[in-house]
């Protein structure tokens, strides 16, 4: 037997291949023939059925309720939900969105859609938001890329780059080239970030000899009006083989920029820059442990401190502290690193009601995943939340964080790994207690259960913004019961639709859709009518306890081969704390024997699974058992072989279904 | 059977199954093995396994004795499958249709397992110092496309040069890290 389990899964599927590889050829033509005359038989008979007809068809409708329902609710709270729509800016290509500014209104972003048809011609966005949720495109500009935004004076001045010339980019979407430096020829030079100062704006960036790859250098601009900009040339800005500034940021008499700059060594360390004009600078080192090539990328004012955030040759998220901008102290603090060593970079951070919030991503085996990190007021505490999307085949990103009012947003990118298309993404956490305000909720849904009363129930997890939900409609689903369609609104306005599916008799929504805040206690609310002449179908909506488990059943098929067609289920943990699957069962839809009893002390991991394995054969060996995957197998006595009977197969057709220790069923899923 | 050599079962496994599996229950943990140190993906590692097995059973017939020990010539297909595997970054998988291989899910715990197959904190620093060759550009281009997963017109953008030298500087970073990898200095 193997250390690794996997193989002897592997080695076990081998054997049964090759054994069947080996009957199949000894029994081919028997198997042909007996095919044949079978397909023949089975046509005449079903022919013969229906009296000579054609097949039945079955017809797919969508019905909508009549008139709305509400209920009174609490609401519940944001959390670090994608909202719905935002990044599909553009039907072709794809976007990836930069930093984000608050304004008076809401937010500012930027960002960048890339032309599929026009080899990845770059078109700069802002877009804007009032609510954090609803976002509209303000200016697209063709052929930038935009990565830093900020808003002053009732002005809107994003900055980026365009073929690698930086440039500035007004709210009525003019673009106004920032002048470079006498000598520049093959050259590129980037606009990366910007700030407002009290007398005007500072853009920092740096710039490539292309002709001699081996010099680089700090870029920095000033202007008064965001209009008319010099470019600044100080000797703090000289050629190295590597340089890079990366953010700035200001306390209203300082400006403070941060990058890196190589060694004679040829290591790189993590530098700053300082001005109180704008005009003139000094640079210095930032402190590392780890030198080599510590970066850093960020850089925020806020309670007195001065934060800058990057991430240390050992993979790990670095961040320093200083109080005058001068006298800094690097971090230590094992939420800056990942779990399990995995590599962290800290891109952004912004002050935030008492402190920071600060984002950046981190790479487990298969993707990168947006990490937030909540630090109190002396940056000196950090938490970190670790944040993954449904789909494991997708990669996601922060690059940018701000806070207006009582909301944060965190803008960035998600990257869909199979498909290699990027989408902008915001999300949208929850406020500080000092920014938290509070809304008022009318929750109105109605699920019109045809058979007494049901639940819709919606993990709080799942959704930004929403002040009201409304159940709208009805949709036919494969499997041959009736989903519900879930209107989610703020206001007025139509924040997204959730497909509520059935479980058992109830219903739950399980798309990232929309939260409600403040958070209500948990518990079943009763649906009452208003405004509708017929009274309406008993319904409820039930808000979940935090960490209940949301579970899911998913299966692998082999029509191929094995005494049951299934190769095996798997039951997923989507909520946020471990659960005990101690009496819980799997079924098949409409039968109570055979059923996989899960064994006492079954736990599965938040985020986490445990599979039900149908794939031995006849002949083949049982595997044992583990905490978390089990094998449906009846062994032979005095031999390691599996043997079924018939009657003995879990699955049998139809669903195999998921039911707790009560036997509800919780989930389902159809084998093909 | 448990006694006969390599080259005897693998003569032997050409019509008999159990000697096949007995030669894979030699062979997979040492394969594994070799892919994950190869790619520190287990993932890939899995997969790449697989299809190795099944290209050897496919080519069985193409082996012969007097050439190389019948491991070595495995290893050769290894090998040559980790090539297309860097080229294609992904395993092929057309041997294991042949055969009809459905591949099993890799759990949780077999993931935690092949780390201990091998000595993966002394590969790390091994990894880092792979990583501090390269050059300053080379590394930047790495982190943003492959730690990032920036499109590389975006990666070209930030790194101030065409999409076309940033595609260059991740493969060539890539392919440098693969042979220091192999045979470290």
């Amino acid at each position: 037997m193997s250390r690794v389990p996997y193989l002897d899964r592997l080695g076990d599927e081998f054997e049964r291949a090759l054994t069947e590889s080996a009957r199949r050829k000894w029994h081919a033509g028997a198997v042909l023939v007996v095919a044949f005359v079978s397909v023949l038989l089975a046509v005449g008979s079903v022919w013969l059925l229906r009296g000579g007809q054609g097949p039945d068809t079955t017809e797919t409708t969508t019905t909508v309720p009549d008139g709305p329902v509400s209920i009174d609710a609490a609401g519940v709270p944001a959390t670090w939900a994608r909202v719905p729509g935002a990044g599909t800016v553009t039907d072709e290509g794809y976007t990836t969105f930069g930093s984000v500014a608050p304004t008076d209104s809401g937010f500012a972003a930027v960002g960048t859609a890339y032309s599929q048809s026009e080899a990845d011609r770059p078109t700069g966005l802002i877009i804007e938001s009032d609510d954090a949720v609803v976002w509209r495109t303000v200016v697209q500009v063709d052929g930038v890329i935009l990565t830093d935004i900020v808003y002053d004076r009732g002005e809107l001045i994003a900055v980026g780059m365009r073929d690698f010339r930086p440039v500035a980019v007004g709210a009525g979407g003019v673009v106004i080239d920032l002048p470079v430096l006498e000598g520049v020829g093959d050259r590129a030079i980037a606009a990366k970030a910007i700030t407002a100062t009290d007398g005007g704006y500072v853009v920092v960036g740096d710039e490539l000899d292309l002709s001699d790859e081996q010099r680089q250098r700090g870029s920095i601009w000033w202007s008064g009006d965001g209009v008319t900009w010099v470019t600044v040339d100080s000797p703090a800005l000289g050629w190295y083989r590597e340089a890079a500034i990366n953010d700035v940021t200001t306390d209203s008499g300082t400006v403070l920029a941060v990058g890196l700059v190589s060694r004679e060594s040829g290591t790189s360390v993590p530098t700053a820059w300082a001005s109180t004009d704008g005009l003139t600078w000094e640079q210095y080192d930032l402190p590392a442990d780890d030198f080599g090539y510590t970066v850093a990328s960020g850089i925020a004012f806020g309670h007195g401190h001065y934060v800058a955030v990057g991430s240390e040759p050992s993979s790990a998220g670095t961040a320093w502290v200083s109080e005058n901008g001068l006298t800094w102290t690097q971090l230590t603090d094992d939420a800056l690193s990942g779990a399990d060593g995995a590599a962290t970079r800290i891109s952004s951070i912004a002050p935030v009601g008492d402190g920071f919030v600060a984002v950046g991503q981190s790479l487990d085996r298969h993707a990168t995943r947006h990490v937030i990190w909540t630090v109190d007021s002396t940056a000196t505490s950090w938490s970190r939340l670790d944040l993954t999307d449904d789909n494991s085949d997708v990669s996601t990103s922060a690059f940018g964080v701000a806070a207006n009012r009582n909301q944060v947003v965190v803008t960035g990118a998600t990257y869909d790994i199979g498909h290699s298309v990027a989408s902008g993404a915001v999300w949208v956490g929850p406020a500080p207690d000092s920014l938290r305000a509070s809304v008022p909720i009318t929750t109105t849904p109605a699920n019109g259960s045809d058979d007494g009363d049901a639940t819709l129930t919606i993990d709080p997890s799942q959704a930004v913004g929403a002040t009201s939900v409304r159940v709208v409609g009805r949709l036919s689903a494969d499997h041959g019961m009736e989903d519900v369609v879930v209107l989610l609104t703020s206001g007025e306005t139509q924040i997204g639709l959730c497909r509520a599916v059935p479980q058992g008799r109830n219903y739950m929504c399980r798309a990232t859709i929309a939260n409600l805040e403040p958070q209500p206690e948990p518990g079943i609310y009763e649906v009452r009518a208003a405004g509708v002449e017929r009274p309406p179908e008993p319904a409820t909506i039930e808000i979940l306890p935090e960490g209940t488990p949301i579970i899911r059943l998913t299966g692998i098929d082999a029509r191929t081969f094995g005494p049951s067609s299934v190769v095996s289920v798997s039951v997923q943990n989507r909520g946020g704390q471990d659960f005990d699957l101690t009496g819980w069962s799997i079924v098949n839809e409409g039968r109570d024997e055979p059923r996989f009893d899960f064994p006492a002390g079954t736990v599965v991991a938040a985020g986490s699974s445990v599979t039900l394995d149908f794939s031995g054969t006849w002949g083949a060996r049982c595997p044992e058992n583990t905490d978390h995957r089990f094998h449906w197998c009846r062994v032979v006595s005095d031999s390691d072989r599996i043997d079924y009977r018939e009657d003995e197969l879990l699955w049998r057709g139809g669903l195999l279904q998921v039911a707790d220790a009560s036997g509800n069923i919780l989930a389902q899923w159809q084998p093909s | 059977m448990e006694l006969l050599s390599d080259d005897e079962l693998w003569a032997a496994a050409r019509t008999d199954v159990r000697a096949f599996r007995l030669l894979y229950d030699r062979w997979a943990e040492r394969l594994l093995a070799y892919f994950y140190r190869r790619t520190l993906d287990p993932e890939a590692s899995a997969d790449l396994v697989a299809e190795t097995i099944a290209t050897a059973y496919l080519r069985r017939n193409h082996y012969r004795k007097r050439d190389v020990p019948v491991t070595a010539w495995l290893y050769g297909i290894a090998s040559r499958e980790l090539g297309r595997y860097r080229r294609r970054r992904g395993a092929e998988g057309r041997a294991m249709r042949k055969l009809g291989i459905v591949q099993p899910e890799l759990d949780a715990e077999s993931v935690a397992r092949i780390d201990e197959l091998i000595d993966l904190a002394s590969y790390r620093s091994e990894m880092e110092a792979a990583i501090s060759r390269l050059s300053v550009k080379e590394r930047d281009a790495l982190q943003l496309r492959v730690l990032e997963d920036r499109p590389f017109a975006e990666v070209a953008a930030l790194l101030g040069c065409s999409e076309g030298a940033a595609r260059v500087r991740v493969h060539r970073a890539l392919g440098r890290l693969a042979d220091w990898m192999e045979a470290p200095s």
